[in-house]
């Protein structure tokens, strides 16, 4: 069994809205593919504006700026969009 | 840097917001999501309200930025940053197109990219930390 590759989420997660759930689905479906174990979690942004940002961001493997803004705070997003740009974390925000 | 967009994409869907629904693109060539996607024509899906302020695109390719997709009209669709090792940024939402059966290529790409990263990381980190624990006791001291 491989070790899981570990996602996360940078946003505030809403079960209603469809692209946060279509994120979440199209994570798995390709981790199914891949036949790589997922380890997928949401980083809601409130968490990443302070000074352990670095240490939960670290946590990752890989980053995503989750769609729909506004975000509960915005200083958090832009925190974890920044830690993945200068310490070249894989990023992505669609 | 973002401005509300000023037009409809031509297949907007009923009740949603200006960008929905599907619009063709052209992936800009030797890009890493031309890589990724294979073909410099390409469709994706669109949920949103917002785009790219032109006005500010010079700025963007001064700070490295590098535009990876354009609309018809040549509006910004996606931005990558080139020097790193996976950092690609876009207005639609290869998300809403994935399917069980047929994962979006996207995704598959990113996943990759964070496999192996959390590889390179794990042989980094049986380097580091025994220096990380001898640092550490000195500290104790």
């Amino acid at each position: 069994m491989p070790t899981a590759v570990r996602i996360g989420i940078i946003g505030d997660f809403e079960p209603s809205y469809h692209s946060h759930f279509a994120t979440n689905a199209a994570l798995y479906d390709a981790a199914t593919k891949l036949k790589v174990p997922l380890l997928l979690r949401w980083l809601p942004t409130p968490s990443l504006d302070s000074a352990d940002a670095p240490k939960i961001l670290s946590r990752w493997d890989g980053l995503i700026a989750s769609p729909g803004s506004p975000y509960k705070s915005f200083n958090g997003m832009l925190r974890g969009i920044e830690f993945a740009r200068t310490r070249d974390w894989p990023f992505t925000g669609t | 840097m973002v401005t509300p967009l000023s037009c409809s994409l031509p297949n907007r869907r009923e009740g949603g917001p200006k960008a929905s629904g599907d619009e063709r693109l052209k992936i800009v060539p030797g890009s890493r999501l031309h890589s990724i996607c294979g073909s410099e024509d390409d469709s994706e899906q669109y949920y949103c309200n917002y785009g790219v302020n032109e006005e500010y695109e010079k700025q963007f390719q001064a700070a490295g930025l590098r535009v990876s997709a354009r609309g018809i009209q040549g509006e910004t669709r996606a931005v990558e940053l080139p020097d790193h090792r996976f950092f690609i940024a876009t207005l639609f939402q290869p998300q809403l197109s994935s399917r069980p059966e047929v994962p979006h290529r996207f995704w598959l790409a990113f996943l990759r990219a964070a496999v192996q990263f959390q590889k390179a990381r794990s042989k980094r980190g049986a380097i580091r930390t025994p220096r990380v624990k001898a640092r550490a006791k000195a500290a104790a001291r």
